[in-house]
């Protein structure tokens, strides 16, 4: 665990849903999640532009997007070293199983599904953050 | 004894075809005998000498002269099979006479004159000879052979003739030469008989080569062939072995309709109609065209006519499949077939039909085998829109629910003090606007569900436009001027056959759009025209626009299109409803859109508008709703007609009580109807106005109120905080037993009755006020969680509403019924007046569609007589008539007491001086300019919530113009 405070990128293109997020970052007791700088990106586009920008430590991605899905973002990552890679998790209302699978298969770190509390959500970001840096 | 032989066997051959002539009358026959008939009759002549001694002379000179034009006879027999100049038959007639002519008159030649007269015999069969042969040459199959075989024939004649007379000429060679030439006589006959007329086991042979390539040719032809190429294969090998200039086929087949199939001919997409097999199956052999012409289809006719065909050949073509069809021989010249030649490619084509058959079976096949790839590719089509479909649905309700769950969650975790939680405040208004959005979602899907599943329930009326538009603007208005778009509406007066609430639901989404993708300060119009059997209402925005490569992926579900960050307001499935929704009605939606510029949405629906007189040319675009309204101040002091009308307090002295409004500049022109329109629009209004306040006229009709039957404390609140907010008296009720008690006490004007009660359900209740006399015409308004508005219906509500209730629709529901409930007696009474016939057909109309009983009269003297003699509750008057005008019929009423009182409406185009006493606008009950911008106007007051409240009139004042009037809660308390 490094001791500089983690960046999650957000990507969802639904304003309350963003919001969601937001607060329930300020409202975890972990402290690890609660001093973590969120950043927010409403599609596709914008989240590759942060993402070529600087290092994130986990992605909070929703799958139906409105420039394309959001597991193309994971192509990017392909061809580079497994390790040297945020952790990512898919935030998403497609729950069928076939939905699911692909979004395994395309390299998510984990799933959430929609709805969700926020005790699932920062779950699976402490596991696979954790993970990802344990390694 | 050879010669006796040959001569014999010679007679036998001639009488063969003497006796075959007879029978069949072919004329190449005829010609055959014609020319043999010379060495015939010598050979008789010969053997009956021999037999019986010395013939008579002249029967030998007979002979002689016929054996002389045996050349000629030769060049006609040639004729029949090719064409022979004309100079040759004369040349060959003239060599003939001049043969003759030595023979009869010198019995005994000069060797000189017998060598030219051979000369001439000789040139004249070889003539003939040589122009067979050509003919061989140009033709193919057996014809050739046997023109071949005819023109060795023909040389070998001459060359019998000629060893004849060397014969006579050199006696040592006597018996030589006339052995000789006998014999080539009769092989010359010979030959012309296979030639002309082929034995039995010739023909076989022929035959047997015939069926043999027809055959091979449809067995050899590639398995790909359509039956057509099958039929065109089989005309071409027909046309080969036939010699013929060509062949076409009109196959055997079970529809009317055939398809020839040619060879040797250009036009090769012929449909021979019906009829065609058996007229061509009529004629005779080789039947001349020309003659003919009438009994030959016209497009066998015109194939005879491409090729140049003198003579047409039809035999049956029997398929073994069933049916008969025709192959037909188009000949220039004469065919050498006998009919049974003819018959037996017929009978082949047997062979094409079943080759054919295979050929279509394969068609079929492949056909079948494309339609079912075809649909299985169209069920993997739907099945994949339906996966997709269910996926986004998962996603898009899953991402409201996801802000509703989440952010509650979240206000669980917040301290509570004292049993409450002190949470963020826009927590609340996530949790709320995300749950309203789910619940358009939900309705959306409902609604494209039932009528995707054809089960969308329809209630069509006739509605009017410019009122439905403008509920649809006044709703969104909020929005329009948030943004600060410009607005411009131009829905002329009529009406469209439709379910008001879908209407307006397409309305709404069109025109929701079309703000959302407007930038601020852009333009908006709304405009209706009428046209070619179709009302077209369009929004026109200045905004955004579509890429035309998305323009008709607006209308998919969930396929929103262009900026994204756009996209958060709606469902993503307006559109899609919205067509659908139109298309239920008969009509489409169109859409034109230049991306940057703006778009444009028109629905088009069917215009079924009855014919009320001619709405008059200039009526359209002219109403505007953004258009100003400048009441016009009265001297006086005045206030609005509406609040007149609704008897506002605001009124002052009594001359206040009428108000003027003209609007700058809506004179006379302005189009008769609309303003009759305009006018029958208030009368509605007025209505309520005059029951509230005109003690002589006033019913109290709606003092019954309201009853409210609903168990549940916040639905009863919700329902009733709506009703009254419009106005109505509320009565609650929580039992379906208080229910009707309460309405047996107190005849509600309408009832809104939940289903789910503690006691008696709804249903029972709704059964037993129907069978009550006295309820029976109440409408109940059934109210209820899940959808079972067809049982609602059936047990005789009039309409029924799923929780949680639209207010608007509520009302809007609520506000048509109560006032439809007045029955024959309750109904107000109108007398409308004026002099123009049209103008008075459409006012009467219009008030009737408010459920008003309209008396029409043509002149103010009709007019006076009849309210005299029967009792209004208003009167509608056109100001100028040309025998009393508005005012002095004011007058004449306001004299005699039968009238007295009643109030006056009175509609006009003349811009009004100002009041002077005694004026229009001291009497009337209220003035109308026939201008659209008032009518808007009051269409406006007209869609405020009427206010029910009615104090108990006093009685003594008799309230009309010109009296202090009575007072009611003026509208701007209720809104």
């Amino acid at each position: 665990m490094t001791d500089s405070p983690l960046r999650i990128l957000l990507v969802e293109d639904n304003d309350l849903n963003r919001a969601l997020v937001r607060a329930i970052m300020t409202r975890t007791s972990d402290p690890m999640l609660r001093t973590a700088e969120l950043v927010e990106a409403h599609n596709l586009t914008q989240a590759r532009a942060v993402l070529a920008h600087g290092w994130v430590d986990a992605v909070l991605l929703d799958i139906q997007l409105p420039d394309g899905s959001g597991l193309s973002l994971l192509d990017d990552f392909a061809g580079r070293a497994d390790l040297r890679r945020p952790a990512i998790i898919a935030v998403t209302g497609g729950v069928l199983p076939e939905q699911r699978a692909a979004a395994l298969a395309a390299g998510c770190d984990a799933i959430v599904e929609k709805p969700f509390i926020a005790a699932e959500l920062t779950r699976a970001l402490t596991d696979s953050i954790t993970y990802r840096q344990v390694g | 004894m050879i010669r006796f032989l040959v001569e014999a066997l010679f007679a036998v051959v001639f009488a063969q075809a003497f006796v075959a002539y007879v029978r069949e009358r072919d004329p190449i026959q005829r010609d055959v005998m014609a020319v043999f008939s010379a060495v015939a009759m010598l050979f008789v002549i010969d053997v009956a000498r021999q037999l019986l001694g010395e013939p008579p002379a002249a029967l030998r000179a007979v002979a002689l002269i016929l054996l002389f034009c045996q050349p000629y006879l030769t060049i006609r027999l040639v004729h029949r099979v090719r064409p022979v100049p004309r100079w040759l038959h004369l040349a060959a007639l003239g060599g003939a006479v001049v043969s003759v002519l030595p023979v009869v008159t010198a019995p005994k030649l000069s060797h000189s004159a017998l060598a030219g007269v051979l000369a001439v015999y000789v040139a004249g069969e070889l003539v003939a000879a040589g122009l067979l042969a050509r003919e061989a040459r140009s033709r193919t199959g057996s014809p050739r052979v046997r023109l071949s075989i005819a023109a060795a024939s023909t040389a070998a004649f001459g060359l019998a003739i000629v060893a004849a007379s060397f014969g006579t000429v050199v006696a040592s060679l006597r018996e030589t030469g006339r052995t000789f030439g006998y014999a080539c006589a009769l092989a010359s006959a010979l030959g012309y008989v296979v030639a002309f007329r082929p034995s039995a086991w010739v023909r076989r042979l022929w035959s047997g080569t015939v069926s043999y390539r027809v055959s091979r040719q449809l067995l050899e032809a590639p398995a790909t062939d359509t039956p057509n190429q099958t039929w065109s294969r089989y005309a071409q090998t027909v046309r080969e072995v036939s010699g013929a200039d060509a062949v076409f086929v009109v196959p055997a087949e079970r529809s009317g309709v055939q398809q020839v199939a040619t060879a040797g001919l250009w036009r090769r997409e012929v449909i021979a109609g019906n009829g065609a097999v058996s007229r061509l199956l009529h004629l005779p052999v080789a039947a001349e065209v020309t003659a003919r012409a009438a009994q030959i289809p016209d497009f066998a006719l015109v194939f005879a006519g491409e090729v140049g065909a003198r003579f047409l050949t039809a035999t049956p073509l029997r398929s073994p499949l069933g049916g008969v069809g025709v192959l037909v021989l188009l000949n220039r010249r004469r065919a050498l077939f006998a009919e049974d030649d003819v018959r037996l490619l017929g009978e082949l084509g047997a062979h094409a039909a079943i080759v054919a058959e295979r050929g279509a079976v394969r068609d079929e096949q492949d056909r079948l085998a494309q339609e079912l790839a075809l649909s299985v590719q169209a069920l993997s089509t739907a099945s994949q829109a339906k996966s997709d479909f269910l996926a986004s649905m998962s996603h898009e309700l899953r991402t409201p629910l996801n802000a509703i769950i989440g952010f509650s969650e979240l206000m669980r975790g917040e301290e509570a003090v004292s049993g409450a939680r002190v949470v963020p405040t826009e927590w609340i208004d996530h949790i709320y606007s995300s749950g309203r959005h789910l619940l358009d979602l939900i309705n959306d899907v409902l609604d494209l569900t039932k009528i995707e599943a054809d089960r969308m329930e329809l209630y069509p009326e006739r509605v009017e436009l410019p009122i439905l538009v403008n509920d649809a603007v006044n709703t969104l208005r909020p929005l329009i001027e948030r943004k600060q778009l410009h607005l411009r509406v131009a829905v002329p007066a009529g009406t469209v056959h439709g379910d008001r609430v879908r209407l307006r639901q397409v309305l709404d989404n069109l025109l929701s759009n079309a703000i959302k993708y407007t930038p601020e300060g852009g333009r908006l119009t709304v405009e209706s025209t009428r046209s070619g059997g179709e009302v077209r209402i369009a929004m026109i925005d200045s905004g955004v626009g579509i890429d035309p490569a998305d323009q008709e992926r607006v209308f998919e579900k969930f396929q929103q299109v262009g900026d994204v960050a756009l996209h958060q307001a709606g469902t993503g499935l307006g559109l899609a409803l919205t067509r659908r929704l139109v298309e239920s009605h008969g009509g489409r939606v169109e859409v034109e859109s230049t991306p940057g510029v703006g778009s444009r949405f028109t629905v088009c629906l069917p215009d079924d508008e009855p014919v009320e007189g001619d709405p008059g040319p200039g009526t359209a675009g002219d109403s505007s709703a953004a258009a100003p309204v400048h009441p016009r101040q009265h001297p006086a002091g005045s206030v609005d007609l509406w609040e007149q009308l609704a008897g506002s307090t605001a009124a002052g002295p009594a001359a206040a009580q009428v108000t003027v409004i003209v609007e700058a500049g809506a004179a006379a022109a302005a189009a008769a109807a609309v303003g009759a329109v305009d006018s029958a629009l208030t009368a509605a209004g007025l209505e309520r106005a005059i029951t509230a306040t005109v003690p002589g006229v006033a019913r109290p009709r709606f003092t019954g109120g309201i009853l409210l039957v609903e168990d549940e404390a916040s639905a009863a609140r919700l329902v009733r905080t709506y009703l009254e907010g419009a106005g109505y008296v509320v009565r609650t009720a929580t039992t379906g037993e208080d229910g009707l008690a309460a309405a047996r006490a107190d005849r509600p004007d309408a009832v809104v009755l939940d289903v789910l009660l503690p006691g008696i359900s709804g249903w029972e209740v709704l059964r037993l006020l129907k069978q009550d006399p006295q309820l029976r015409d109440v409408p109940v308004f059934v109210v209820s969680v899940v959808d079972e508005r067809d049982v609602g219906l059936s047990l005789g509500a009039v309409d029924f509403f799923v929780k949680p209730v639209n207010r608007q629709q509520l009302l809007d529901r609520v506000t048509e019924l109560v006032r439809q409930s007045g029955t024959g007696v309750d109904r107000m009474q109108v007398l409308a007046v004026d002099d123009d016939p049209e103008a008075l057909t459409v006012i009467a109309a219009t008030l009737r569609e408010q459920h008003v009983d309209v008396v029409t009269a043509g002149t103010g003297r009709e007019a006076v007589r009849l309210a005299r003699t029967q009792s209004f509750d208003l009167i509608i008057s056109d100001l100028l008539m040309p025998d009393v005008d508005g005012i002095s019929l004011m007058n004449a009423l306001d004299h005699d007491p039968a009238s007295g009182g009643l109030p006056v409406l009175v509609v006009t185009g003349a811009e009004l001086a100002d009041a002077e006493p005694g004026g229009p606008d001291a009497m009337a009950f209220g003035v109308l300019p026939r201008s659209d911008g008032v009518g808007t106007a009051l269409r406006h007051w007209k869609a405020r919530p009427p206010r029910i409240t009615v104090p108990p009139p006093d009685g003594d004042a008799v309230d009309r113009p010109g009296s202090a009037g009575h007072t009611t809660t003026g509208p701007e308390a209720t809104s």
